[in-house]
């Protein structure tokens, strides 16, 4: 049976510029961009994708509940912005922001409320150039070679995770340091960067490949649900790896890679780690964007150490040393000064 | 033997230059009354507009403008008409809410084999109906710096689709009161939809995350390739809703090629609870159809 039928060039032309408009169908109808509903997408997003809220055993509905009754549509940007900023605050997480074309949050709190254990005027004057010539800034390493009492010790400063470490940097400051009884690394103050530079730099101070850590990604709903994990090693990189006596300077300033990295060169036996406890931040960041156009960014995954641990508050140095006003005044740097007394007697 | 292929081929080779010849000569003749076995190389360029929603990183739709380019072979014999076809295209995607800084890059790219075949007994006046099949595959990449390790999240699409092609010649011999290209040109107006039934989708883990772990600065905790292949999953129509369509319109020239104009719509959901997915591409293409083979 044949069809006939008038169907002519128009009809198909119609049919067909019908679909211009089908651009419309790529909507999002379940959300609007007023202040309840980014409220509560950002809670949601939380809720499901933060992977520390059973380990800082928050409750978040509650948090919910404290926060909500502060938000109603037709509330000013800014006002909008504080009542999210402080329920992001919640997580105490320093990876967890809100970014909005006019502000941004941090969570502060972690190494505000800790002594500072630092002092950079200190360090440059009493350290890097007490022998003036011998200070180097080698890309992003500040080095110089401390001569203790006929004991050579090599001390390098290393600010920002996020400056770029080339091999050709750290060859040569480990060369210079080769003939050195031990290394003072001193990472205080690092706020973080990219991890790469983690592994770029622990490998030089690795004698075998070993686990460091594992790493979990949230990948599902529940508050404990995560994938099976991704084991991470360092292993040996360079031309040549120093492997004597390394002390690993920290305060609470160190956070997120520089914890990352104070967690890889503790699987070192001849690294021992000095000052206070890192700031943590061992959990990813992941970012993402509100309906109302801002951003976010929070940690979506977990580290654990080899033997179970999880430092997302911050790891612990084994020795604990905090600098004394006293020391100061006198021109003494005691984390430092704890450093070169394990490199000189070992422990 | 080696002489009696030699003959052969060079008798071949005279046939069809001697075949060619009278094809360009007769033309208009040869397309309006004789099915015949033809191959063309497709080449095009145009347009792209792209409308977006990633609900990986973001609720909010993203649109934009962008160049490709396409590359295909179509062998039309008889009354088959099969097609392999490339598309690539690439747009800077933005929302309104934000200030144009904040830009995703799409890259976009659509392989696809199709084949069909004239149905008798389903026929419209002076519109020739074909049925057949397509298998397609579409990859979208998205990268947006602002979302820290989120800022590359991709959709790899496979489906499987019926097709349905309708297709209307027209010419001075079978219109002669036409009023536009009254030269003595073949035209050739043809629409085609696919609606697929199947689809293998791969899209990024629940938080488009990637660990960085090796200190190379851009290698992912699991290879990207390894990542793809693990996520892959089958969906029908419950999840899953597609649809390729395109308007040719096709000018004969006399040297054996053909242009034409294409207006081609795709459009892609993929609903899964935090992964869904929506894209829709609208295409104006220019292509040049360049003749392989003579007849």
């Amino acid at each position: 049976m044949h069809f006939k039928m008038k169907f002519n060039i128009t009809t198909i032309l119609i049919a067909a510029f019908i679909f211009i408009s089908c651009n419309k169908l790529v909507s999002n109808k379940k959300i609007d961009n007023n202040a309840v509903s980014v409220f509560n997408y950002l809670w949601n997003e939380i809720d499901i994708k933060y992977s520390f809220i059973d380990y800082k055993k928050l409750d978040w509905n509650a948090i919910k509940i404290k926060y909500q009754s502060q938000v109603y549509d037709g509330m000013e940007q800014e006002a909008l912005f504080n009542v999210c900023a402080n329920m992001v605050n919640e997580l105490r997480d320093g990876h967890a922001n809100l970014m909005a074309p006019f502000d941004v949050s941090y969570y502060y709190p972690i190494f505000l409320n800790s002594p500072q254990n630092f002092n950079s005027r200190l360090v440059l004057t009493n350290y890097l150039m007490r022998n003036g010539a011998d200070m180097q800034s080698t890309g992003a390493l500040d080095n110089c070679i401390l001569d203790t009492l006929g004991i050579k010790i090599g001390y390098i400063r290393y600010t920002s995770f996020s400056d770029k470490l080339y091999p050709e940097d750290l060859d040569y400051v480990l060369n210079k340091m080769k003939a050195c009884d031990g290394i003072l690394l001193d990472v205080r103050s690092n706020g973080g960067g990219s991890s790469s530079n983690v592994f770029a730099l622990a490998g030089r101070f690795a004698d075998s490949k070993r686990l460091v850590y594992r790493s979990y990604a949230k990948n599902g709903v529940a508050h404990n649900a995560f994938d099976n994990g991704n084991n991470l090693y360092v292993e040996p990189k360079g031309s040549a790896q120093f492997t004597k006596r390394i002390a690993l300077l920290t305060n609470r300033g160190c956070y997120s890679a520089t914890s990352f990295f104070t967690l890889a060169m503790k699987a070192f036996p001849y690294v021992k780690v000095i000052g206070d406890t890192t700031g943590g931040g061992l959990g990813v960041p992941n970012g993402g964007q509100l309906p109302n156009g801002w951003t976010y960014r929070f940690s979506v995954t977990k580290t654990i150490t080899p033997d179970g641990k999880n430092f997302e508050d911050g790891i612990p140095p084994d020795f604990t040393i905090w600098m004394q006003d006293s020391s100061v005044n006198n021109g003494f740097d005691d984390i430092i000064e704890r450093g070169i007394k394990y490199v000189k007697d070992g422990n | 033997m080696y002489k009696t292929i030699l003959i052969c081929f060079l008798n071949c080779l005279s046939t069809c230059v001697f075949a060619q010849n009278e094809a360009e000569n007769n033309r208009e003749i040869i397309l309006l009354y004789m099915p015949v076995k033809e191959t063309y190389l497709i080449t095009g360029a145009g347009l792209n507009q792209f409308t977006q929603l990633e609900t990986m990183v973001s609720p909010l739709v993203y649109k934009g403008i962008g160049a490709g380019a396409s590359i295909g072979l179509q062998r039309r014999k008889k009354e088959r008409i099969t097609l392999l076809n490339t598309h690539w295209a690439k747009a800077n995607l933005y929302n309104t809410l934000q200030p144009k800084q904040y830009s995703s890059a799409l890259t976009h790219v659509n392989l696809s084999a199709s084949t069909c075949y004239l149905i008798n007994k389903i026929q419209f006046k002076n519109i020739k109906t074909r049925l057949g099949w397509q298998l397609a595959h579409q990859s979208d990449y998205r990268r947006n710096t602002q979302f820290q390790n989120a800022s590359l999240t991709y959709n790899f699409t496979t489906t499987l689709a019926p097709l349905l092609h309708f297709e209307k010649w027209l010419s001075i011999a079978e219109n002669k009161q036409r009023k536009l290209f009254k030269k003595q040109r073949s035209m050739r107006l043809s629409y085609q939809v696919a609606i697929p039934f199947i689809a293998g989708v791969s899209r990024p883990p629940f938080n488009a995350i990637r660990v960085l772990n090796d200190g190379t600065g851009n290698a992912y905790q699991n290879s990207l390739a390894d990542e793809v292949i693990g996520n892959i999953k089958y969906y029908t129509l419950n999840h899953f809703f597609a649809l390729n369509s395109n308007v040719t319109f096709e000018y004969f020239l006399k040297n054996s090629t053909s242009i034409s104009l294409q207006y081609l719509w795709n459009f892609e959901s993929f609903n899964i609870e935090n992964k869904s997915y929506k894209v829709s591409q609208t295409v104006f293409q220019l292509r040049i159809h360049t003749r392989l083979n003579a007849l």
